[in-house]
């Protein structure tokens, strides 16, 4: 027997060690592995093993000196002024005189000073607003109502601007909408208070800023109760007077009282008296559940609103306060504990009477918190949640037709392990998701607050930082405020993209650029589509008349030269137009990033590869992505390709770019075993070469030998289909920039791109420009105009399209940082695309703008370098560029 | 670090090894013993390290200083009673202080007087109440002569911070634990495999039952209980008393195996309380180092039941509300341990009234109606206990008058994890001696895939969401 079977102790612990480590590793199910990251990450795993935890210490807001970090870190504040991106978009947040102006102080620039240092201590970060477009088209966008009637406080006949939050225990404190109203009504003025409680809902408990302070006879009925309350309307809550009540409010600088009121027969009669004088009187009789606003002006300088109750029962489920002139108002119906299983127990008439007497503008539904806790304890799952949140949108829908609707879903929440450290909740993100879907569907907006709180986990950092409750589920003061924040600034980042959009379609349709007066697309991130109108001619013919060959050069950097960005993009088109094969592979070692795409590349033999970036001065030329592999004499280069496209009638044309050398004899191919003979003079100088070869079949295997004496300097092979359809070449040097290429041997790419023929240029560099310094931007200026003309004298027809950096950080003290000169570098290339007749991308504007690559890596679309994507986040990068691509080409080209 | 973390359990294999191997050599097995458990508090907290530092140095000097005078009672008094004082003081001062100050802030507002309670601050220290009963215990014994005084710093400081009890105890006397420590440690293969199987244990209970418990219905409940009806109420509070001894005896099965694994034998902290038919019998089962602690230390220093009725009486509320106060820094804790006190008044009254009745002569009914007042006096009581502030104890009784019956908020899973706890309870102990005698027997590897497999099955469970132990906190 390998073990005593007896009672062994250490045995035993040796024996149960070593079974939880062979099981870590087999391949099996994870519920059956101990320690189920084992095999991919060991070290990590062991060490954390036998690494004591570290304990979640326990922090209060006043324990962290912000105004201390906010000296610390000046610079931070300047990550989102605002007003400098109104005066980007010309919508200056100047307030129209009909409009209560809402002033300014010191407290609120010092607020939004802490809250950005709190933001980038905790790894927050400024998300964008999904903005789902509402047709084909995309001409209006499921915010568009709530921008417009922004837009409309500034016109000549203003109305209010109603937002009406609906929510759980996470707006019922109102520290996460009363910032988000501060804020608004900042940037558009005031409306007023907006709809106030009676009472606060749960009585002597919570804050008393979204209520009237009353008197203890009301009877508070809500739809939380043990027994819901049936007959609730939107707020979820109702509070009847049996005996004489009051109510009273603060009305300084209100000019309107309007009661929400709900009629009963024998009801009595609301009296309001503005600082203590009598100024209408409400009479609440009628038929049973019927919902009736009433509206009561207030005397101009009033300090003081009262109601009072006499006469009989009086069902008031609040009041909403506003000013005379318009402004925006923010409601905050929050409810603790609602669910949208809870609020379908509203009277569905009596909310949508109450709702649409608000006409608002904007619904925002922030919910969903409850539901993932309610999903971590098994009571539901998403599949019912999503049902009743369905529900809850239609009823919004349906009684608030005209207006936006946004929801905002739940926040980062944690559970305490029992090691005293911090999981998150899982479920928080399930119930994002669907969310997310059901915005689309229904066309409304969504804002992640998961995300904007740092992506799942983050929950940790907002505790460390003292911002959280020790629930782990509700924010503290100060967490709130840092929320209210994030949703108000995403709220006007998108629409200022929706502004940016909006006012170029215009400019446009003015300038009768989009030919035959068609409806122009939605520009979105693409600058000056119409400089790309002979490829989509290409692309049109193509799909039409199954005509052609239409080729795509990529020329890059790393993002190129990682594959996964031009797999996809290649993937993509293919799907719809075709596909003519895999194109370009340059020659080198093997790789596993080009197998799934059927190619497989492997020497033997002494092979040295360089490139452009580890031997700047070699003075041989480069290849088009920049390498070169010499072999030595004997040495081999052997390809195949395999196009699942293909089949055995199709016929592949194979291209061998290599460096033709005087004295040096041609390589020895052969295809699929065969010699193939090349003829042809002996080289009398050195330069690029490209041969071209057909072969039947779509699955070839080439294999080249360098027959000696000398060198044999090889570039790569192309494969492609005789047959109609997409060629995307991936021509990437990890680390390089426009420059390096400009430094290339300029006549030996003009040939190698002259073989290729291509039919648009996509030219993606900028990311490795984004982290020189600033004076560098001339150097990289310069590059291009030597760029274009190599590559138009190799391919005159050929259109360009520049797309600018990904979003770059760099780590400066510890700390990640906007990299140096990254808005330059953008400006710079867009200046570029414009003055050269190139189309533009703007594809740190698509990732989310500043920052945004350090929320892709939290949802883990890029690497923690805050260079470079992971493979998702190329291909869904690539996606969001063909997808946009197609929608110009669709408009430029309607589809028959 | 707590008992059931990974690293935890892979450092315990470390040191087990170690320890057996110097196991002969009585310095350096004691000073591994110590450097293990001033590493294992300090993965927490370091700093608290200085008040068991403190609390050992002034329990070596009382306890030489007694011995020098073995004939001077009123010189060994004094300094027992020295001794007592600077070991409650600390205790007060860091778990005490703040709630009398802020009590003090209160009845100033009450009387409209402008006085803001200072906010001193003060960390509460893992384990302070288990290390100042234990050392009180000491200085005690040594006074009473029940144990010798001339112990070295080392075995002083061993005592108080030995790590499968010091934060959450048992409350070890002399006798269990320091008049052990030089005797050469032995174990044998069968004791050994009894400890392991006392470790396994302890996990299941802690992690499969009393945190699936927890996590899936109790703790939601308490922290909001007007969200729940009054039978879920009830439920909620049931399941925290079946929470509450599967984590706390799980936590004591664990301390107690994992010292069975250094050749030390731990006393019992738990004896089937539920099982009690009446309140006294229910404390003669329920923490027993506890309890037994302050019958000892307390109760008959204060006369017991030896005086009169009254004083008996008298007796029992000061020994249950000091002992509830014990618990924690709030008013809560006071009115739970008060509670209790009243209970076993009126019990004891009842007692005098009808007569106690004989071991073994109650008969079923009166078994029947005295557990079932046992145990809903228990767990109204513990709704003081586990809720955490009072507005939400008020709640919780306010939600339990409206009478409501609903039952729609307890899932499946909470159903299957009360089930589980109550048939894991009510299991025979011949068929828990019959699983450890299995476990003891098994082959090695066996008994490798058993711990496995439990590793495995609490993994599963980690979704839900789970509390540290309870009584870390006291």
């Amino acid at each position: 027997m390998l073990l005593p079977s007896g009672p062994h102790i250490g045995w035993t612990f040796a024996a149960t060690i070593s079974l939880a480590l062979v099981l870590s590793v087999l391949p099996l199910p994870d519920a059956l592995r101990p320690l189920p990251t084992l095999r991919e990450s060991p070290r990590e795993t062991l060490l954390a093993a036998v690494t004591p935890p570290t304990k979640k210490k326990v922090v209060t807001p006043q324990q962290i000196d912000w105004d201390a970090e906010v000296a610390d870190e000046p610079m931070v504040f300047d990550e989102l002024d605002l007003t400098d991106v109104e005066v980007e978009v010309e919508v200056r947040p100047t307030v129209s005189k009909s409009v209560l102006p809402v002033r300014r102080t010191a407290k609120d620039d010092a607020d939004a000073r802490r809250w950005e240092v709190i933001i980038r201590k905790v790894e927050a970060a400024h998300t964008q607003v999904f903005d789902p477009c509402l047709d084909a088209a995309c001409s209006r966008t499921a915010l568009s109502a709530y921008f417009a009637s922004l837009k409309a406080l500034r016109s000549d006949e203003p109305k209010p601007v109603r937002v009406v939050t609906i929510g759980t225990s996470l707006i019922a404190s109102d520290h996460i909408t009363d910032t988000a109203r501060r804020l608004l009504q900042l940037r558009h003025g005031s409306g007023g208070l907006g709809f106030m409680f009676v009472d606060r809902p749960t009585r002597n408990a919570g804050r008393t800023v979204r209520s009237g302070t009353a008197t203890e006879g009301w009877t508070i009925e809500k739809i939380t109760d043990e027994t819901p309350f049936a007959a609730a309307g939107f707020a979820g809550v109702g509070f009847t007077a049996l005996s004489p009540q009051t109510t009273k409010y603060d009305a300084t600088d209100l000019g309107r009282a309007e009661l929400f009121v709900v009629q009963q027969p024998g009801g009595g009669v609301i009296e309001v008296l503005a600082d203590g004088r009598s100024v209408g009187r409400v009479d609440t009789e009628g038929s049973r559940g019927q919902h009736a606003l009433e509206q009561v002006e207030l005397p101009e300088g009033s300090k003081e609103v009262q109601l009072r109750t006499r006469g009989g029962a009086v069902r008031l489920d609040g009041v909403a306060l506003e000013t005379t002139l318009p402004g925006v108002v923010l409601d905050s119906l929050g409810l603790p504990g609602a669910t949208a299983q809870v609020l379908l127990r509203e009277n569905p008439e009596l909310f949508a009477a109450q709702l649409a007497a608000r006409s608002p503008s904007l619904v925002v539904l922030m919910i969903g918190g409850n539901d993932a806790f309610d999903m971590s304890l098994n009571r539901y799952d998403a599949a019912k949640g999503r049902a009743w949140m369905q529900q809850v949108i239609e009823r919004v829908k349906a009684a608030a037709p005209d207006a936006s609707c946004l929801l905002a879903s739940p926040p980062d929440a944690g559970v305490w392990r029992m090691d005293d450290t911090i999981t998150a909740r899982k479920q928080t993100r399930e119930v994002a998701t669907y969310m997310r879907e059901l915005a689309e569907a229904n066309g409304c907006a969504l804002w992640d607050m998961q995300a904007a709180m740092g992506g799942e986990g983050a929950i940790a950092k907002w505790w460390d930082a003292g911002l959280m409750n020790r629930d782990l589920v509700h924010p503290l003061a100060l967490g709130g405020d840092v929320l209210g924040y994030l949703f108000e600034t995403a709220l006007e980042r998108a629409r200022v993209t929706h502004h940016k959009r909006h006012g170029r379609r215009v400019v446009a349709e003015r300038g009768q650029r989009v030919r035959r007066g068609q409806t122009p697309p939605p520009r979105r991130y693409l600058e000056n589509p119409e400089a790309l109108a002979p490829f989509f001619a290409r692309l049109r013919t193509l799909e039409r008349g199954h005509i052609g060959r239409v080729s795509i050069a990529q020329i890059g950097a790393s993002h190129t030269a990682a594959h996964f960005f031009t797999d996809e993009s290649r993937r993509l088109l293919a799907d719809r137009f075709g596909s003519a094969g895999r194109g370009f592979v340059a020659a080198g070692k093997s790789s596993a990033r080009l197998e799934h795409a059927g190619v497989t590349r492997s020497l033997s033999g002494t092979w040295n590869v360089s490139d452009a970036m580890k031997q700047r001065t070699s003075g041989l030329p480069w290849g088009l992505s920049g390498i070169r592999a010499d072999a030595q004499p004997g040495a081999r280069l052997v390809m195949s390709f395999e196009e699942p496209s293909g089949g055995p009638d199709d016929t592949a044309h194979l291209q061998l770019h290599y460096l033709e050398q005087a004295d040096q004899p041609p390589p020895e191919v052969t295809i699929d075993g065969t010699p193939v003979p090349i003829v042809g003079p002996p080289a009398t100088e050195t330069g690029a070469r490209v041969l071209d070869f057909a072969a039947p079949g779509s699955k070839h295997q080439v294999s080249i030998l360098n027959p000696g004496p000398g060198v044999m300097s090889l570039y790569g092979l192309s494969h492609e289909l005789m047959r109609p359809g997409i060629v995307y070449d991936a021509f990437g040097l990890p680390g390089s920039t426009a420059s390096v290429y400009a430094a290339y041997d300029q006549q030996a790419l003009a040939v190698q791109l002259n073989a290729r023929q291509p039919d648009l240029y996509v030219f993606f560099f900028g990311t490795n420009e984004s982290a020189l310094s600033a004076d560098r931007i001339e150097e990289m200026k310069a590059a291009y105009p030597q760029i274009f003309k190599t590559t138009r004298r190799a391919a005159p027809e050929a259109m360009c399209l520049i797309l600018a950096p990904t979003d770059r950080m760099s780590a400066k003290k510890r700390v990640w940082k906007e990299a140096e000169s990254i808005n330059e570098v953008i400006d710079s290339m867009r200046q570029i695309a414009l003055e050269n007749g190139c189309a533009f991308w703007d594809t740190r504007e698509v990732m989310g703008g500043k920052g945004s690559i350090d929320v892709w890596r939290k949802q883990n679309l890029a690497h923690r370098d805050h260079v470079h994507l992971t493979p998702e986040g190329y291909r869904k990068l690539a996606g969001e560029f063909i997808g946009e691509l197609l929608r110009d080409y669709d408009a430029w080209s309607p589809p028959p | 670090m707590s008992f059931h973390t990974t690293p935890f359990l892979v450092l315990l294999c470390v040191l087990f090894a170690l320890y057996w191997a110097i196991a002969r050599w009585r310095l350096p097995r004691l000073w591994l013993l110590l450097l293990a458990s001033l590493g294992f508090y300090a993965v927490w907290n370091p700093l608290p390290l200085l008040l068991y530092l403190f609390a050992a140095l002034v329990n070596a000097a009382a306890g030489r200083l007694m011995e020098r005078y073995p004939k001077d009672q009123a010189t060994r008094k004094t300094v027992m009673v020295v001794a007592v004082c600077v070991h409650l003081a600390v205790l007060v001062t860091y778990k005490y202080l703040q709630l009398l100050i802020n009590t003090v802030g209160t009845v100033s507002g009450w009387l409209h007087l402008t006085w803001a309670p200072p906010q001193l601050g003060l960390a509460h220290p893992l384990g302070l109440s288990f290390l100042t009963f234990q050392a009180i215990g000491y200085v005690v014994d040594v006074y009473w002569k029940h144990t010798s005084g001339r112990r070295s710093l080392l075995h002083q400081l061993l005592f108080l911070t030995f790590f499968p009890r010091v934060v959450s105890g048992p409350i070890l006397r002399a006798s269990d634990l320091l008049e052990k420590l030089d005797h050469r440690p032995t174990l044998s293969s069968f004791d050994g495999a009894q400890a392991l199987f006392r470790i396994t244990q302890g996990l299941a209970k802690k992690l499969l039952l009393a945190d699936v418990l927890g996590g899936s219905f109790v703790n939601p409940v308490f922290s909001n209980p007007t969200g729940y009806s009054a039978l879920e109420c009830v439920i909620a509070a049931v399941g925290y008393t079946l929470q509450l001894y599967f984590d706390f005896s799980g936590y004591s099965d664990i301390a107690i195996g994992i010292a069975g694994l250094f050749g030390i034998k731990f006393p019992e902290n738990f004896n089937k309380p539920y099982h009690a038919t009446d309140l006294f019998s229910f404390w003669n089962r329920w923490h027993l180092t506890l309890s037994t602690w302050l019958r000892d230390y307390l109760y008959r220093p204060l006369g017991g039941n030896q005086g009169s009725k009254l004083q008996t009486l008298r007796n029992t509320m000061i020994v249950m509300s000091l002992g509830g106060l014990w618990h924690g820094g709030d008013w809560r804790f006071l009115i739970w341990g008060a509670l209790h006190g009243l209970f076993l008044v009126l019990w004891r009254i009842w007692w005098w009234v009808v007569g106690k009745p004989k071991k073994g002569e109650s008969g079923l009914l009166r078994d029947v109606a005295g557990w079932f007042v046992m145990f809903n006096a228990v767990v109204f009581a513990r709704i003081f206990f586990r809720a955490d502030n009072m507005t939400l104890a008020v709640d919780m009784f306010r939600q339990l008058g409206t009478l409501t019956t609903s039952l729609a908020r307890v899932s499946a899973l909470t159903w299957g994890s009360l089930v589980a706890c109550i048939v894991f309870y009510a299991l025979p102990k011949p068929l828990f001696d019959k699983s450890q005698a299995f476990f003891v027997r098994s082959p090695v590897l066996v008994r490798a895939a058993l711990l496995v497999g439990l590793a495995l099955l609490v993994r599963q469970f980690s979704s839900i969401e789970s509390q540290p132990y309870i009584y870390l906190q006291y």
